[in-house]
């Protein structure tokens, strides 16, 4: 034994004496080991580095550390035991610069990958290596550099700047959020469907303090049974995300076993997870009724967020929709100014039963129809110039029926129908009907279709 | 037997996206009893195409290497662009560690074994099951001939 520490520390000795920098990372990407001229290289924060994940996020604004760590991270082939070449990115005085980085993957005698060594070039670069010159795989250089867009590009979309609404309900959800965005506290947020609850939470989790961010997992809880959802907080104990943020979408349709799953899990000393659940109805006053389990209730909402209906809120009306506008002039390359002063008031005389999620698919269509710069009224949905019309006409009188009139029209529908089927043949209709064929051809004649000539054979 | 988007009814809301159509003969027999067919296409512009005439389908897309990113910006603009449907991601082992991303891009399951199709079966049956039929069956065309509209019960 102390011969084979001697030749570990020899080995650690060998290379904190190299003047290339290097490396290592385990199986779950978190780096377990650098060596001096790497930590001369990435200056002092370098120590702290050790232990975080060099993984692809979708969030926004990583904390400086985190960040550092994502540049860090080898391309996908590596994991499938590659040798792979790729530049690592790091940043010095606000400016990226770049070196070159050689993978080695180390196997177990499983095949599966155990550890990952990189070993850096000691020479800075400003610009990222020419895909030409890349020495390895430029399919899997290309998967590499596309998350790494990726991640870039949706991190834009969580900003709380995004959570658009100048009402007073808006701006009170705002700093909730806000609050809710500073803490791991666990937060409900209450609105009917498409109401935009799952973008808020979406904006909670990336807002939060990048430090102990981690992923963010939603779970469907109306579609999800109790074994999907037991099978995925296993798969979150064991994997590699390490924590985050829970979002239970629909949380007041969660089934009873799949509240005993995550009653057995969130309360536990250490649970990394902070939750957060979308409702329509707010949990808390579900266990009077027996529909949810006190105690969850009771841990899921120590905030409640409420959002308003589109429809209570339609001072946000124009706003939001010149950011959805926008935000399709940003995807589609189409370029719209806006909306004419007719389509404004078209969109703010309807009703919105489909919330904010409806006046999203409005815009889209509308986006690709307009032909202009500006979005017209007629380039609305046809829907909404009928509400407003149905809206401007008197409500209907209730007008009074001849009940024995009219379930004799719908018994005649209903035999015109059987008959259809049985192509004409009245003991096959009459089964279809569940009577005999003389009733059938008695009831055919008090209603007068025997009359009308449908009864020939 | 697979469908084809071009002669597939509006009624069809299981869309399988992959290469090679083993997840759909997993998924086919799977639904076998409970009437869902499975619409399969080869290509994420396929897909969408036909996520546009059924806007609340439940699509399982292949996740590949070749179609990891396009798939990814797809997931996370799935819930604005159809609201109303859902989107759940198959692949081989080697893909695993995209699971994360991938949820997070809005994927409501990630799975990786051809052999554990049950549970994704069910939430597909139970999404469907959800979604309101675009067309009234007789009864309900009678009732809403009331003059004072469709029963509220």
């Amino acid at each position: 034994m102390p011969r084979r520490r001697l030749h570990a520390a020899e080995l650690v000795k060998l290379l904190e004496s190299a003047s290339q920098p290097l490396y290592v990372l385990d199986d779950s990407l978190a780096i377990i080991y650098l060596n001096e001229a790497c930590r001369n290289w990435l200056g002092p924060d370098a120590d702290q580095l050790l232990g975080r994940k060099c993984v692809y996020h979708c969030g926004n604004e990583l904390a400086r550390l985190d960040a550092t760590a994502a540049r860090l991270c080898p391309p996908p082939a590596v994991l499938e035991g590659r040798e792979v070449s790729a530049d690592v990115a790091w940043l010095s005085d606000q400016q990226t610069l770049f070196r070159r980085a050689r993978f080695v993957p180390l196997r177990r005698p499983d095949d599966n990958v155990l550890c990952i060594i990189a070993l850096v070039d000691p020479q800075d670069r400003a610009e990222k290596t020419p895909e030409t010159a890349a020495s390895d795989s430029s399919e899997s250089q290309d998967l590499h550099e596309q998350l790494q867009r990726f991640q870039q590009e949706t991190a834009l979309r969580w900003r709380m700047e995004r959570v658009v609404g100048v009402t007073p309900a808006m701006r009170r959800a705002r700093a909730q959020a806000e609050v809710a965005a500073a803490t791991r506290a666990s937060a409900v947020l209450l609105g009917p469907p498409g109401s935009g609850r799952r973008h808020l939470a979406e904006v909670i989790h990336y807002g939060g303090p990048a430090e102990s961010r981690g992923v963010l997992v939603p779970l469907e809880c109306g579609l999800l049974d109790a074994e999907s959802i037991q099978s995925t907080l296993r798969t979150l104990a064991v994997g590699p995300a390490g924590g985050g943020t829970l979002l239970l979408c629909d949380a007041d349709q969660l089934s009873a076993e799949g509240q005993a799953a995550l009653a057995a899990v969130l309360p536990a000393a250490g649970c990394p997870w902070r939750v957060l659940s979308t409702a329509a109805t707010p949990l808390i006053d579900l266990p009077p009724r027996g529909l949810f389990r006190e105690e969850l209730a009771a841990l899921l909402s120590t905030i409640t967020i409420e959002l308003p209906p589109l429809a209570k809120r339609r001072d946000d009306l124009p706003l939001l929709a010149q950011a959805l506008l926008e935000e399709h002039n940003a995807r589609r390359g189409k370029q719209l100014g806006g909306f004419t002063t007719e389509a404004v008031d078209r969109l703010c005389a309807y009703a919105w039963p489909g919330n904010v999620a409806e006046l999203a698919q409005v815009v889209a269509e509308s986006h690709a129809r307009a032909a202009g710069t500006l979005v017209a009224g007629d380039e609305l949905p046809e829907r909404l110039r009928l509400a407003a019309e149905a809206a401007g006409r008197p409500r209907r009188r209730e007008e009074p029926i001849q009940l024995d009139e009219f379930v004799a029209r719908i018994e005649r529908e209903l035999i015109r129908r059987a008959l259809a089927r049985a192509k004409g043949n009245k003991t096959k209709a009459a089964r279809l009907l569940g009577l005999n064929r003389p009733r059938l051809y008695r009831r055919m004649v008090q209603l007068g279709l025997a009359e009308e000539g449908e009864i020939e054979n | 037997m697979s469908s084809s988007p071009s002669n597939t009814s509006s009624s069809t809301r299981l869309i399988v996206c992959e290469g090679s159509g083993q997840w759909s003969i997993g998924l086919r027999n799977e639904l076998a009893s409970t009437g869902v067919r499975v619409w399969e296409c080869r290509s994420l512009p396929e897909a969408w195409d036909a996520l546009r005439q059924t806007p609340a389908a439940f699509v399982i897309v292949e996740a590949v290497r070749e179609n990891l990113d396009n798939l990814l910006r797809r997931a996370a603009w799935f819930s604005r662009d159809f609201p109303h449907g859902r989107i759940a991601v198959v692949a081989q082992r080697n893909m695993a560690r995209f699971e994360w991303l991938l949820r997070e891009a809005g994927a409501v399951h990630f799975l990786t074994s051809p052999r554990r199709l049950a549970p994704l079966a069910g939430l597909a049956v139970r999404h469907l099951a959800g979604v309101p039929l675009p067309s009234q069956t007789m009864v309900q065309r009678i009732w809403a001939s009331l003059p004072w509209g469709p029963s509220e019960t």
